[in-house]
């Protein structure tokens, strides 16, 4: 009676033992999916070249504003430049159509507002310079992916369906390199919707219309 | 030993040895996750940290050079401005606002958002991602804010936030938590949307079981930095 007894509690404990492991395993898994999953699980070196780059690029804006600083020393100089950095911040508002080198990106389904922070977000770190989603330009006013109830998706006044379609002005290689990485972006869409088409293509002109300003 | 002892013995040891296999599967399950450090993920995390301080010093010296090259630049403009064309340099300084070029002053709100306020054991679920700041910043914008900046990183329409590692780029540039999120825009549309709690239900939970600090100040004056980072075109053109 006694043998049975502890042999009961022993084996009662054995199990409470394995389903505790069991639940943390699973929770530790599960916890990984959700957080992992929305980076880019590139090489360390990779993400220091991305910083690398970033400094560059600062290094390439002072050339550039040294240079319209000593043209801005004479007026009719100053003039041309003014109307230069209108041009240019016109474009960077989407205020004007927009044309370049670049990629288009095709995804077959519907996918969640995430994904679509998480695109803009890889294509900008990957130095595009101009990104649109089924013709639909980002820009300071055409930023927040919002989820309507029947669950598309909201950009500025404008629902976008499937397919999506995104295009990117910026230095082809890089922009499709940094989404077609192993533990890149596609590779995290086609793991979370294995059903789901993906393209990657290389353009040598896009052209991107500037921001509807009826909104 | 009888047969009926003897069948009540093998059937104990049988239960022990699957008993044993199981958790001895599931200790190397445990082991082999790949949320587990180790020594290599260790030692990355150490030559990043090396690196990136070793860029953080050149970032800083070229963003005070971009930020005294523009102020001087400016100051050009203004002394032409008799000259020029005021309806271009007002065209100018509006485009500059938008693109986040100047400093801003408006109402708005201050979000407090802060890891583990309650204290528990570090996990996945207390650490603000660079993912939770992607998804605030959206909800935000949803909101048709004017302006937003996370620790004096001024966000403007191409800022990326990444993971490095254990730590957030905002811009590129390292930000820590716990994170002041200075916001302009209207009070009530920005707590309608940040109240909302089906935009990010997994945020909420967090936020909800105190694994994650959430607080909202409405505030009369918000002032968000000029942002100092670059604006280049080197592909696109009009």
């Amino acid at each position: 009676m006694t043998d049975n007894l502890y042999r009961s509690v022993f084996m009662l404990g054995t199990g409470v033992l394995m389903g505790a492991l069991f639940s943390f395993q699973s929770k530790s898994v599960s916890e990984a999916n959700v957080y992992y999953n929305r980076e880019s699980r590139v090489s360390v070196f990779k993400e220091i070249q991305i910083v690398k780059k970033g400094n560059q690029d600062l290094a390439d804006q002072v050339l550039e504003l040294q240079k319209e600083l000593t043209d801005s020393s004479s007026r009719e100089q100053a003039l041309e430049n003014i109307k230069k950095e209108i041009d240019k911040d016109l474009l960077l508002v989407g205020q004007k159509e927009a044309k370049g080198p670049g990629i288009e990106v095709k995804i077959s389904g519907d996918l969640e507002s995430l994904w679509f922070t998480d695109m803009a977000n890889e294509l900008f770190t990957a130095g595009a310079e101009v990104v649109s989603i089924n013709g639909i330009r980002l820009g300071p006013d055409n930023l927040g992916f919002d989820t309507m109830p029947n669950g598309q998706i909201l950009l500025g006044g404008d629902i976008l369906s499937s397919p999506f379609t995104f295009e990117a002005i910026g230095d082809q290689k890089t922009l499709a390199g940094a989404l077609k990485q192993s533990g890149g972006i596609i590779s995290r869409i086609q793991g979370y919707k294995p059903d789901y088409t993906v393209t990657v293509a290389e353009k040598a002109e896009l052209d991107i219309p500037a921001i509807s300003q009826e909104k | 030993m009888n047969w009926k002892a003897f069948k009540s013995i093998n059937a104990l040891i049988i239960s022990f040895v699957l008993a044993g296999i199981l958790i001895g599967f599931l200790v190397a399950a445990q082991f082999q996750s790949s949320v587990t450090a180790n020594s290599y993920i260790v030692d990355e995390l150490n030559a990043q940290k090396d690196l990136l301080a070793s860029f953080d010093e050149d970032r800083v010296n070229l963003k005070n050079t971009i930020a005294d090259l523009r102020k001087k630049i400016e100051d050009n403009q203004a002394r032409l401005k008799l000259a020029a064309d005021q309806a271009k340099l007002d065209q100018l300084d509006a485009l500059k606002e938008q693109l986040g070029l100047t400093t801003m002053r408006g109402s708005g709100v201050r979000i407090l958002f802060t890891e583990n306020p309650s204290g528990k054991t570090e996990s996945e679920t207390n650490i603000i991602h660079a993912a939770d700041l992607r998804d605030l910043v959206n909800l935000l914008r949803t909101a048709r804010v004017s302006g937003i900046s996370i620790n004096g990183q001024r966000v403007i329409p191409n800022t990326t936030i990444n993971a490095l590692g254990s730590e957030v780029l905002v811009n590129k540039v390292k930000v820590v938590a716990p994170y002041e999120i200075n916001v302009i825009g209207d009070t009530e549309m920005i707590a309608s949307r940040l109240g909302d709690q089906q935009s990010y239900p997994d945020l909420y939970k967090r936020i909800k079981n105190r694994d994650l600090g959430f607080e909202i100040e409405k505030l009369n004056q918000v002032v968000l930095p000029v942002y100092d980072g670059d604006y280049l075109l080197k592909y696109a053109t009009i």
